[in-house]
Protein backbone atom coordinates (compact mmCIF):
# COMPACT_ATOMS: atom_id res chain seq x y z
CA UNK A 1 0.00 0.00 0.00
CA UNK A 2 1.54 3.30 -1.17
CA UNK A 3 0.06 6.75 -0.54
CA UNK A 4 1.46 9.81 -2.29
CA UNK A 5 0.89 13.27 -0.85
CA UNK A 6 1.64 16.71 -2.24
CA UNK A 7 1.42 19.79 -0.03
CA UNK A 8 1.55 22.96 -2.11
CA UNK A 9 1.21 26.69 -1.59
CA UNK A 10 3.07 29.99 -1.27
CA UNK A 11 6.44 30.04 0.44
CA UNK A 12 5.73 30.81 4.10
CA UNK A 13 2.45 28.86 4.35
CA UNK A 14 4.22 25.92 5.93
CA UNK A 15 3.89 23.35 3.16
CA UNK A 16 7.45 22.11 3.66
CA UNK A 17 6.86 21.67 7.42
CA UNK A 18 3.58 19.85 6.78
CA UNK A 19 5.41 17.32 4.64
CA UNK A 20 8.22 16.93 7.17
CA UNK A 21 5.83 16.41 10.09
CA UNK A 22 3.81 13.82 8.13
CA UNK A 23 7.05 12.05 7.15
CA UNK A 24 8.14 11.91 10.80
CA UNK A 25 4.76 10.65 11.99
CA UNK A 26 4.72 7.93 9.33
CA UNK A 27 8.30 6.88 10.11
CA UNK A 28 7.52 6.67 13.85
CA UNK A 29 4.49 4.54 12.97
CA UNK A 30 6.85 2.08 11.25
CA UNK A 31 6.27 3.01 7.60
CA UNK A 32 8.82 3.57 4.87
CA UNK A 33 8.74 7.22 3.91
CA UNK A 34 10.35 9.77 1.61
CA UNK A 35 10.10 13.55 1.70
CA UNK A 36 11.04 15.72 -1.27
CA UNK A 37 10.85 19.51 -1.04
CA UNK A 38 10.67 21.85 -4.00
CA UNK A 39 11.02 25.58 -3.70
CA UNK A 40 12.72 28.59 -5.21
CA UNK A 41 15.54 30.63 -3.70
CA UNK A 42 13.10 33.00 -1.89
CA UNK A 43 12.44 32.75 1.88
CA UNK A 44 8.88 34.15 1.52
CA UNK A 45 6.59 34.19 -1.49
CA UNK A 46 7.23 32.20 -4.61
CA UNK A 47 5.72 28.74 -4.85
CA UNK A 48 6.70 25.82 -2.68
CA UNK A 49 5.62 22.22 -2.41
CA UNK A 50 6.64 18.99 -0.78
CA UNK A 51 6.02 15.42 -1.85
CA UNK A 52 5.66 12.74 0.80
CA UNK A 53 5.40 9.04 -0.07
CA UNK A 54 4.25 6.67 2.68
CA UNK A 55 4.49 2.94 2.02
CA UNK A 56 4.73 -0.42 3.73
CA UNK A 57 7.44 -1.35 1.19
CA UNK A 58 10.73 0.22 0.11
CA UNK A 59 10.00 3.41 -1.83
CA UNK A 60 11.13 3.69 -5.45
CA UNK A 61 10.46 7.16 -6.85
CA UNK A 62 10.41 10.04 -4.34
CA UNK A 63 8.56 12.20 -6.89
CA UNK A 64 5.21 11.43 -8.48
CA UNK A 65 2.80 12.32 -11.24
CA UNK A 66 -0.06 10.30 -9.71
CA UNK A 67 -1.15 12.03 -6.49
CA UNK A 68 -3.40 10.32 -3.93
CA UNK A 69 -3.75 13.30 -1.61
CA UNK A 70 -3.32 16.93 -2.65
CA UNK A 71 -3.30 19.67 -0.08
CA UNK A 72 -3.75 22.97 -1.95
CA UNK A 73 -3.07 26.00 0.18
CA UNK A 74 -3.72 28.44 -2.68
CA UNK A 75 -5.38 28.68 -6.08
CA UNK A 76 -2.28 28.34 -8.23
CA UNK A 77 -1.31 25.10 -6.45
CA UNK A 78 -4.77 23.69 -7.07
CA UNK A 79 -4.49 24.61 -10.73
CA UNK A 80 -1.00 23.11 -11.05
CA UNK A 81 -1.53 19.76 -9.30
CA UNK A 82 -5.28 18.89 -9.35
CA UNK A 83 -5.00 17.27 -12.81
CA UNK A 84 -2.58 14.68 -11.39
CA UNK A 85 -4.85 13.54 -8.55
CA UNK A 86 -5.93 9.94 -9.22
CA UNK A 87 -9.55 8.66 -9.09
CA UNK A 88 -10.43 7.84 -5.49
CA UNK A 89 -7.99 10.51 -4.31
CA UNK A 90 -8.51 13.50 -2.04
CA UNK A 91 -8.06 17.23 -2.47
CA UNK A 92 -7.90 19.41 0.64
CA UNK A 93 -8.62 23.04 -0.21
CA UNK A 94 -7.72 26.09 1.80
CA UNK A 95 -11.09 27.85 1.55
CA UNK A 96 -9.55 31.02 2.97
CA UNK A 97 -7.59 31.40 -0.29
CA UNK A 98 -9.69 29.43 -2.78
CA UNK A 99 -13.16 30.98 -3.13
CA UNK A 100 -14.40 29.18 -6.25
CA UNK A 101 -15.97 25.75 -5.69
CA UNK A 102 -13.82 22.98 -7.18
CA UNK A 103 -15.27 19.78 -8.56
CA UNK A 104 -13.31 16.87 -10.01
CA UNK A 105 -15.21 13.63 -10.73
CA UNK A 106 -14.28 10.65 -8.50
CA UNK A 107 -12.10 12.83 -6.24
CA UNK A 108 -13.24 13.82 -2.76
CA UNK A 109 -12.87 17.51 -1.97
CA UNK A 110 -12.53 18.70 1.62
CA UNK A 111 -12.85 22.44 2.34
CA UNK A 112 -11.47 24.13 5.40
CA UNK A 113 -10.03 27.48 6.40
CA UNK A 114 -7.03 26.43 8.53
CA UNK A 115 -5.88 30.01 9.15
CA UNK A 116 -9.26 30.96 10.65
CA UNK A 117 -9.30 27.81 12.76
CA UNK A 118 -5.73 28.48 13.94
CA UNK A 119 -6.67 32.06 14.86
CA UNK A 120 -9.38 30.61 17.10
CA UNK A 121 -6.58 28.74 18.91
CA UNK A 122 -4.79 32.05 19.34
CA UNK A 123 -1.92 31.65 16.82
CA UNK A 124 -2.40 31.61 13.06
CA UNK A 125 1.11 30.21 12.57
CA UNK A 126 -0.20 26.71 13.28
CA UNK A 127 -2.60 26.87 10.30
CA UNK A 128 -0.44 24.29 8.51
CA UNK A 129 -0.65 21.87 11.45
CA UNK A 130 -4.46 22.33 11.55
CA UNK A 131 -4.51 21.44 7.83
CA UNK A 132 -2.29 18.40 8.37
CA UNK A 133 -4.58 17.30 11.21
CA UNK A 134 -7.52 17.40 8.79
CA UNK A 135 -5.57 15.31 6.27
CA UNK A 136 -4.68 12.70 8.91
CA UNK A 137 -8.28 12.66 10.14
CA UNK A 138 -9.79 11.98 6.69
CA UNK A 139 -7.14 9.62 5.26
CA UNK A 140 -7.06 6.30 7.04
CA UNK A 141 -3.62 5.10 6.07
CA UNK A 142 -2.34 4.76 9.60
CA UNK A 143 -3.76 4.49 13.03
CA UNK A 144 -3.82 8.00 14.39
CA UNK A 145 -3.66 6.96 18.02
CA UNK A 146 -2.23 9.49 20.39
CA UNK A 147 0.20 11.73 18.52
CA UNK A 148 1.37 13.60 21.61
CA UNK A 149 4.64 11.70 21.90
CA UNK A 150 5.43 12.24 18.22
CA UNK A 151 4.76 15.97 18.44
CA UNK A 152 6.94 16.15 21.55
CA UNK A 153 9.71 14.44 19.55
CA UNK A 154 9.27 16.78 16.56
CA UNK A 155 9.18 19.97 18.62
CA UNK A 156 11.80 18.94 21.17
CA UNK A 157 13.66 21.95 22.48
CA UNK A 158 10.64 24.25 21.95
CA UNK A 159 8.62 25.69 24.83
CA UNK A 160 5.76 23.75 26.43
CA UNK A 161 3.34 26.37 25.06
CA UNK A 162 4.45 25.69 21.47
CA UNK A 163 4.15 21.94 21.99
CA UNK A 164 0.66 22.08 23.51
CA UNK A 165 -0.47 24.54 20.81
CA UNK A 166 0.61 22.10 18.10
CA UNK A 167 -1.08 19.20 19.92
CA UNK A 168 -4.33 21.19 19.93
CA UNK A 169 -3.86 22.23 16.29
CA UNK A 170 -3.34 18.71 14.95
CA UNK A 171 -6.52 17.37 16.56
CA UNK A 172 -8.70 20.45 15.91
CA UNK A 173 -10.36 19.20 12.71
CA UNK A 174 -11.14 15.81 14.23
CA UNK A 175 -12.87 17.57 17.14
CA UNK A 176 -14.61 20.31 15.21
CA UNK A 177 -15.53 18.80 11.85
CA UNK A 178 -18.98 17.64 12.90
CA UNK A 179 -19.86 21.16 13.96
CA UNK A 180 -18.55 22.88 10.83
CA UNK B 1 16.36 -2.93 15.29
CA UNK B 2 18.49 0.19 15.49
CA UNK B 3 16.65 3.48 15.73
CA UNK B 4 15.83 5.09 12.40
CA UNK B 5 16.35 8.82 11.99
CA UNK B 6 14.67 10.99 9.38
CA UNK B 7 17.56 12.90 7.85
CA UNK B 8 18.03 15.40 5.07
CA UNK B 9 20.47 14.06 2.47
CA UNK B 10 23.06 16.82 2.83
CA UNK B 11 23.18 16.51 6.63
CA UNK B 12 23.36 12.72 6.40
CA UNK B 13 26.32 13.00 3.98
CA UNK B 14 28.18 15.19 6.46
CA UNK B 15 27.42 12.87 9.36
CA UNK B 16 28.56 9.85 7.33
CA UNK B 17 31.87 11.59 6.63
CA UNK B 18 32.40 12.22 10.35
CA UNK B 19 31.43 8.64 11.22
CA UNK B 20 33.80 7.46 8.49
CA UNK B 21 36.64 9.22 10.29
CA UNK B 22 36.90 12.52 8.38
CA UNK B 23 38.49 15.14 10.61
CA UNK B 24 39.27 17.81 8.00
CA UNK B 25 36.67 19.60 5.89
CA UNK B 26 37.28 22.48 3.50
CA UNK B 27 34.42 23.99 1.56
CA UNK B 28 32.93 26.95 -0.21
CA UNK B 29 29.14 27.44 -0.25
CA UNK B 30 27.12 26.41 -3.30
CA UNK B 31 23.50 25.30 -3.61
CA UNK B 32 22.17 22.57 -3.50
CA UNK B 33 24.83 21.28 -1.05
CA UNK B 34 25.02 24.19 1.42
CA UNK B 35 23.66 22.12 4.30
CA UNK B 36 26.79 19.92 4.10
CA UNK B 37 29.03 22.91 4.80
CA UNK B 38 26.63 24.22 7.46
CA UNK B 39 26.49 20.80 9.14
CA UNK B 40 30.27 20.35 9.12
CA UNK B 41 30.87 23.84 10.56
CA UNK B 42 28.51 22.97 13.42
CA UNK B 43 29.37 19.33 14.06
CA UNK B 44 32.96 18.60 12.99
CA UNK B 45 34.59 20.56 15.87
CA UNK B 46 32.52 18.46 18.32
CA UNK B 47 34.42 15.39 17.10
CA UNK B 48 37.82 17.05 17.40
CA UNK B 49 37.82 17.88 13.70
CA UNK B 50 38.88 20.95 11.76
CA UNK B 51 36.45 22.98 9.63
CA UNK B 52 37.52 25.78 7.34
CA UNK B 53 35.42 27.79 4.91
CA UNK B 54 37.81 28.56 2.09
CA UNK B 55 37.74 31.70 -0.05
CA UNK B 56 37.02 29.67 -3.20
CA UNK B 57 36.70 26.11 -4.47
CA UNK B 58 40.23 26.38 -5.84
CA UNK B 59 41.52 27.14 -2.35
CA UNK B 60 39.39 24.37 -0.78
CA UNK B 61 40.74 21.60 -3.03
CA UNK B 62 44.32 22.75 -2.44
CA UNK B 63 43.75 22.78 1.32
CA UNK B 64 42.49 19.21 0.94
CA UNK B 65 45.68 18.47 -1.01
CA UNK B 66 47.84 19.69 1.86
CA UNK B 67 45.85 18.05 4.66
CA UNK B 68 45.75 14.72 2.84
CA UNK B 69 49.50 14.83 2.07
CA UNK B 70 50.05 15.26 5.80
CA UNK B 71 48.03 12.09 6.49
CA UNK B 72 44.66 13.60 7.47
CA UNK B 73 41.36 11.99 6.58
CA UNK B 74 39.79 14.68 4.39
CA UNK B 75 36.25 15.28 3.13
CA UNK B 76 35.23 18.03 0.72
CA UNK B 77 31.97 18.79 -1.04
CA UNK B 78 30.69 20.99 -3.81
CA UNK B 79 28.20 21.09 -6.66
CA UNK B 80 28.75 20.95 -10.43
CA UNK B 81 30.21 24.41 -11.28
CA UNK B 82 32.17 24.34 -8.01
CA UNK B 83 33.56 20.91 -8.87
CA UNK B 84 34.63 22.31 -12.25
CA UNK B 85 36.84 24.77 -10.37
CA UNK B 86 38.44 21.88 -8.46
CA UNK B 87 39.58 19.88 -11.49
CA UNK B 88 43.20 21.03 -11.43
CA UNK B 89 43.46 19.98 -7.79
CA UNK B 90 41.83 16.59 -8.43
CA UNK B 91 44.38 15.81 -11.16
CA UNK B 92 47.10 16.81 -8.70
CA UNK B 93 45.66 14.64 -5.91
CA UNK B 94 45.60 11.62 -8.23
CA UNK B 95 49.21 12.31 -9.20
CA UNK B 96 50.51 12.70 -5.64
CA UNK B 97 48.38 9.64 -4.70
CA UNK B 98 46.52 11.35 -1.88
CA UNK B 99 43.27 9.88 -0.54
CA UNK B 100 40.34 12.33 -0.31
CA UNK B 101 36.58 11.75 -0.44
CA UNK B 102 34.87 14.34 -2.64
CA UNK B 103 31.08 14.76 -2.67
CA UNK B 104 29.46 16.27 -5.77
CA UNK B 105 25.79 17.18 -5.27
CA UNK B 106 25.09 17.63 -8.98
CA UNK B 107 22.87 20.38 -10.41
CA UNK B 108 21.74 21.61 -13.83
CA UNK B 109 24.40 22.85 -16.27
CA UNK B 110 26.32 23.84 -18.36
CA UNK B 111 27.79 27.05 -17.00
CA UNK B 112 26.27 28.37 -13.79
CA UNK B 113 23.08 26.54 -14.87
CA UNK B 114 20.59 26.35 -12.01
CA UNK B 115 20.11 24.78 -8.59
CA UNK B 116 17.83 21.91 -9.68
CA UNK B 117 19.05 18.26 -9.74
CA UNK B 118 21.09 17.00 -12.69
CA UNK B 119 23.37 14.18 -13.85
CA UNK B 120 25.22 16.03 -16.60
CA UNK B 121 28.52 15.85 -14.69
CA UNK B 122 28.93 12.22 -15.81
CA UNK B 123 31.72 13.19 -18.20
CA UNK B 124 33.24 15.59 -15.66
CA UNK B 125 33.52 12.90 -12.98
CA UNK B 126 34.31 9.82 -15.10
CA UNK B 127 36.37 11.35 -17.92
CA UNK B 128 38.08 13.96 -15.79
CA UNK B 129 38.13 17.71 -16.29
CA UNK B 130 41.69 17.78 -15.03
CA UNK B 131 44.77 17.25 -17.17
CA UNK B 132 46.80 14.14 -17.72
CA UNK B 133 46.34 10.40 -17.25
CA UNK B 134 44.27 9.77 -14.14
CA UNK B 135 40.92 8.48 -12.89
CA UNK B 136 38.67 9.25 -9.98
CA UNK B 137 36.94 6.30 -8.35
CA UNK B 138 33.26 7.25 -8.64
CA UNK B 139 30.26 5.96 -6.66
CA UNK B 140 26.64 6.83 -7.51
CA UNK B 141 24.21 6.41 -4.58
CA UNK B 142 20.45 6.07 -5.18
CA UNK B 143 19.26 6.64 -1.60
CA UNK B 144 20.42 8.62 1.41
CA UNK B 145 21.27 5.41 3.27
CA UNK B 146 23.32 4.12 0.35
CA UNK B 147 25.12 7.48 0.10
CA UNK B 148 26.07 7.28 3.79
CA UNK B 149 27.38 3.75 3.38
CA UNK B 150 29.34 4.71 0.24
CA UNK B 151 30.91 7.73 1.97
CA UNK B 152 32.07 5.59 4.91
CA UNK B 153 33.41 2.89 2.57
CA UNK B 154 34.83 5.62 0.32
CA UNK B 155 37.43 6.59 2.93
CA UNK B 156 38.68 2.99 3.13
CA UNK B 157 38.85 2.72 -0.66
CA UNK B 158 40.57 6.12 -1.03
CA UNK B 159 43.20 4.97 1.49
CA UNK B 160 43.60 1.54 -0.14
CA UNK B 161 44.08 2.98 -3.65
CA UNK B 162 45.70 6.25 -2.49
CA UNK B 163 43.43 8.09 -4.92
CA UNK B 164 40.50 10.52 -4.66
CA UNK B 165 37.07 8.89 -4.40
CA UNK B 166 34.10 10.87 -5.69
CA UNK B 167 30.50 10.42 -4.56
CA UNK B 168 28.19 11.51 -7.39
CA UNK B 169 24.93 12.47 -5.69
CA UNK B 170 22.43 14.96 -7.07
CA UNK B 171 20.35 17.88 -5.83
CA UNK B 172 17.38 15.63 -5.20
CA UNK B 173 19.31 13.32 -2.89
CA UNK B 174 20.82 16.34 -1.13
CA UNK B 175 17.49 18.03 -0.46
CA UNK B 176 15.16 15.09 0.24
CA UNK B 177 14.66 13.32 3.58
CA UNK B 178 14.54 9.59 4.25
CA UNK B 179 14.89 7.39 7.33
CA UNK B 180 18.44 6.15 7.88
CA UNK B 181 20.24 3.92 10.34
CA UNK B 182 23.69 5.24 11.17
CA UNK B 183 26.84 3.43 10.07
CA UNK B 184 29.04 2.49 13.01
CA UNK B 185 31.86 4.84 13.94
CA UNK B 186 35.54 4.25 13.20
CA UNK B 187 36.78 4.74 16.77
CA UNK B 188 40.42 3.86 16.19
CA UNK B 189 41.14 6.89 14.07
CA UNK B 190 44.18 8.59 15.56
CA UNK B 191 47.56 9.96 14.58
CA UNK B 192 49.24 6.66 15.56
CA UNK B 193 47.01 4.86 13.11
CA UNK B 194 47.90 7.33 10.38
CA UNK B 195 51.58 6.74 10.91
CA UNK B 196 51.09 2.99 10.60
CA UNK B 197 48.90 2.99 7.47
CA UNK B 198 50.36 5.99 5.66
CA UNK B 199 54.17 5.69 5.72
CA UNK B 200 54.27 8.18 2.83
CA UNK B 201 52.56 10.98 4.81
CA UNK B 202 54.39 14.20 5.55
CA UNK B 203 54.32 13.92 9.32
CA UNK B 204 57.83 15.19 10.12
CA UNK B 205 60.85 12.85 9.98
CA UNK B 206 62.61 14.29 13.07
CA UNK B 207 65.90 12.92 11.65
CA UNK B 208 64.67 9.37 12.44
CA UNK B 209 63.83 8.28 8.90
CA UNK B 210 64.38 9.30 5.29
CA UNK B 211 62.35 12.35 4.41
CA UNK B 212 59.13 11.77 2.46
CA UNK B 213 58.68 13.70 -0.77
CA UNK B 214 55.27 14.32 -2.34
CA UNK B 215 55.21 15.95 -5.77
CA UNK B 216 53.42 15.91 -9.09
CA UNK B 217 56.23 17.36 -11.17
CA UNK B 218 58.56 14.93 -13.00
CA UNK B 219 60.64 16.89 -15.47
CA UNK B 220 62.40 13.81 -16.86
CA UNK B 221 59.94 12.16 -19.24
CA UNK B 222 61.17 8.64 -18.37
CA UNK B 223 60.36 9.25 -14.72
CA UNK B 224 56.90 10.70 -15.44
CA UNK B 225 56.02 7.74 -17.64
CA UNK B 226 57.20 5.39 -14.91
CA UNK B 227 55.10 7.30 -12.36
CA UNK B 228 51.97 7.17 -14.53
CA UNK B 229 52.43 3.44 -15.18
CA UNK B 230 52.67 2.88 -11.41
CA UNK B 231 49.40 4.77 -10.87
CA UNK B 232 47.73 2.77 -13.64
CA UNK B 233 48.71 -0.51 -11.97
CA UNK B 234 46.33 0.59 -9.20
CA UNK B 235 43.64 1.43 -11.77
CA UNK B 236 43.99 -2.04 -13.34
CA UNK B 237 43.39 -3.46 -9.87
CA UNK B 238 40.41 -1.12 -9.33
CA UNK B 239 38.83 -2.28 -12.61
CA UNK B 240 39.03 -5.88 -11.34
CA UNK B 241 37.96 -5.22 -7.75
CA UNK B 242 35.56 -2.30 -7.60
CA UNK B 243 32.81 -2.41 -10.27
CA UNK B 244 29.48 -2.70 -8.55
CA UNK B 245 25.87 -2.74 -9.76
CA UNK B 246 22.32 -3.77 -8.96
CA UNK B 247 20.28 -5.76 -11.45
CA UNK B 248 16.50 -6.06 -11.42
CA UNK B 249 14.31 -8.47 -13.44
CA UNK B 250 16.73 -9.07 -16.32
CA UNK B 251 15.20 -12.49 -17.00
CA UNK B 252 12.67 -12.41 -19.87
CA UNK B 253 12.95 -8.61 -20.11
CA UNK B 254 12.05 -7.11 -23.46
CA UNK B 255 13.69 -3.80 -22.62
CA UNK B 256 16.58 -3.25 -20.20
CA UNK B 257 17.04 0.20 -18.69
CA UNK B 258 20.38 1.49 -17.46
CA UNK B 259 20.09 4.26 -14.86
CA UNK B 260 22.14 5.50 -11.91
CA UNK B 261 21.39 7.52 -8.80
CA UNK B 262 17.91 8.92 -8.15
CA UNK B 263 16.88 8.38 -11.79
CA UNK B 264 17.02 4.61 -11.18
CA UNK B 265 14.23 5.03 -8.62
CA UNK B 266 11.89 6.70 -11.12
CA UNK B 267 12.76 3.86 -13.53
CA UNK B 268 11.87 1.23 -10.90
CA UNK B 269 8.42 2.74 -10.47
CA UNK B 270 7.98 2.99 -14.26
CA UNK B 271 8.88 -0.75 -14.46
CA UNK B 272 6.00 -1.60 -12.11
CA UNK B 273 3.58 0.50 -14.19
CA UNK B 274 4.78 -1.20 -17.41
CA UNK B 275 4.38 -4.64 -15.82
CA UNK B 276 0.68 -3.82 -15.33
CA UNK B 277 0.52 -3.07 -19.07
CA UNK B 278 2.16 -6.41 -19.91
CA UNK B 279 5.58 -4.99 -20.87
CA UNK B 280 8.50 -6.84 -19.29
CA UNK B 281 11.43 -4.61 -18.42
CA UNK B 282 14.67 -4.96 -16.48
CA UNK B 283 17.19 -2.60 -14.95
CA UNK B 284 20.96 -2.38 -14.60
CA UNK B 285 21.91 0.22 -12.01
CA UNK B 286 25.64 1.02 -11.92
CA UNK B 287 26.70 1.77 -8.33
CA UNK B 288 30.19 2.62 -9.56
CA UNK B 289 30.47 4.95 -12.57
CA UNK B 290 34.24 4.47 -12.72
CA UNK B 291 35.14 1.67 -12.96
CA UNK B 292 31.96 1.13 -14.99
CA UNK B 293 30.41 -2.32 -14.31
CA UNK B 294 30.72 -3.67 -17.85
CA UNK B 295 30.19 -7.29 -16.75
CA UNK B 296 26.64 -6.37 -15.71
CA UNK B 297 25.73 -6.38 -19.39
CA UNK B 298 26.67 -10.07 -19.74
CA UNK B 299 23.56 -10.79 -17.66
CA UNK B 300 21.19 -9.41 -20.30
CA UNK B 301 18.75 -12.12 -21.43
CA UNK B 302 18.25 -13.33 -25.03
CA UNK B 303 14.68 -11.98 -24.76
CA UNK B 304 15.97 -8.38 -24.66
CA UNK B 305 15.48 -6.35 -27.85
CA UNK B 306 16.70 -2.96 -26.72
CA UNK B 307 18.71 -1.19 -24.01
CA UNK B 308 17.58 2.25 -22.85
CA UNK B 309 19.87 4.64 -21.00
CA UNK B 310 17.84 6.91 -18.67
CA UNK B 311 19.72 10.03 -17.66
CA UNK B 312 19.27 13.62 -16.48
CA UNK B 313 21.63 14.81 -19.22
CA UNK B 314 21.75 14.87 -23.01
CA UNK B 315 23.19 11.34 -22.87
CA UNK B 316 26.63 10.86 -21.32
CA UNK B 317 26.56 7.47 -19.54
CA UNK B 318 25.12 6.10 -22.82
CA UNK B 319 28.73 6.05 -24.15
CA UNK B 320 29.72 3.52 -21.47
CA UNK B 321 26.53 1.55 -22.11
CA UNK B 322 27.47 1.26 -25.80
CA UNK B 323 31.09 0.33 -24.97
CA UNK B 324 29.82 -2.38 -22.65
CA UNK B 325 27.36 -3.81 -25.18
CA UNK B 326 29.93 -3.81 -28.03
CA UNK B 327 27.17 -3.36 -30.60
CA UNK B 328 25.15 -6.41 -29.48
CA UNK B 329 21.89 -4.50 -29.04
CA UNK B 330 20.39 -1.17 -30.13
CA UNK B 331 20.66 1.57 -27.48
CA UNK B 332 18.12 4.38 -26.98
CA UNK B 333 18.01 7.35 -24.65
CA UNK B 334 15.20 8.57 -22.38
CA UNK B 335 16.32 11.80 -20.75
CA UNK B 336 15.56 15.25 -19.41
CA UNK B 337 18.14 17.92 -18.72
CA UNK B 338 18.67 21.44 -17.40
CA UNK B 339 17.32 20.54 -13.95
CA UNK B 340 14.11 18.89 -15.23
CA UNK B 341 13.25 15.48 -13.76
CA UNK B 342 12.06 12.28 -15.41
CA UNK B 343 8.80 11.24 -13.76
CA UNK B 344 7.72 7.56 -13.76
CA UNK B 345 4.79 8.54 -16.01
CA UNK B 346 7.04 10.15 -18.60
CA UNK B 347 9.36 7.12 -18.66
CA UNK B 348 6.35 4.84 -19.30
CA UNK B 349 5.01 7.07 -22.07
CA UNK B 350 8.37 7.38 -23.84
CA UNK B 351 9.08 3.65 -23.48
CA UNK B 352 5.76 2.74 -25.11
CA UNK B 353 6.72 4.93 -28.09
CA UNK B 354 10.01 3.00 -28.47
CA UNK B 355 8.25 -0.38 -28.73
Amino acid sequence: MVTKFIFAGFGGQGVISMGQILALIAMRRGFEVSFMPSYGPEMRGGTANSTVIVSDKKIASPITDSIDVLCAMNGSSLEKFSKDVVPGGFIFLNSGMIKEPFIKPSVKSVYLDPKKMAQALGNEKVANVVMLGAVLSEINIMERGNMDDILEYIFQGKSDDIISLNKEAISLWEKEKHRL
Amino acid sequence: MEERRLMKGNEAFGLAAILGGARYYFGYPITPQNEVTEFMSRELPNYGGFFLQAESELAAINMAYGASAAGGRVFISSSSPGLALMQEGLSGLASIEAPVVVLNVMRGGPGIGNIQPGQADYYQVTRGGGNGDYHLIVFAPASIQEAMDMIVEGFEIADRYTNPVLIAADGMLGQMMEPVTLPSMDKEYSLEKILKTKPWALTGHKNKRERNVIKSVYLKQELLEEHVLKIFEKYDKAVKELPSFEEVDLKDAEIVYVAFGTTSRMVKEAMELLKEKGVKTGLIRPKTLWPFPREAFDGIDKSTKMVVSCELSMGQMIDDVKLSLKGRLPVSLINRTGGMLLTPGEIVERTLKLL
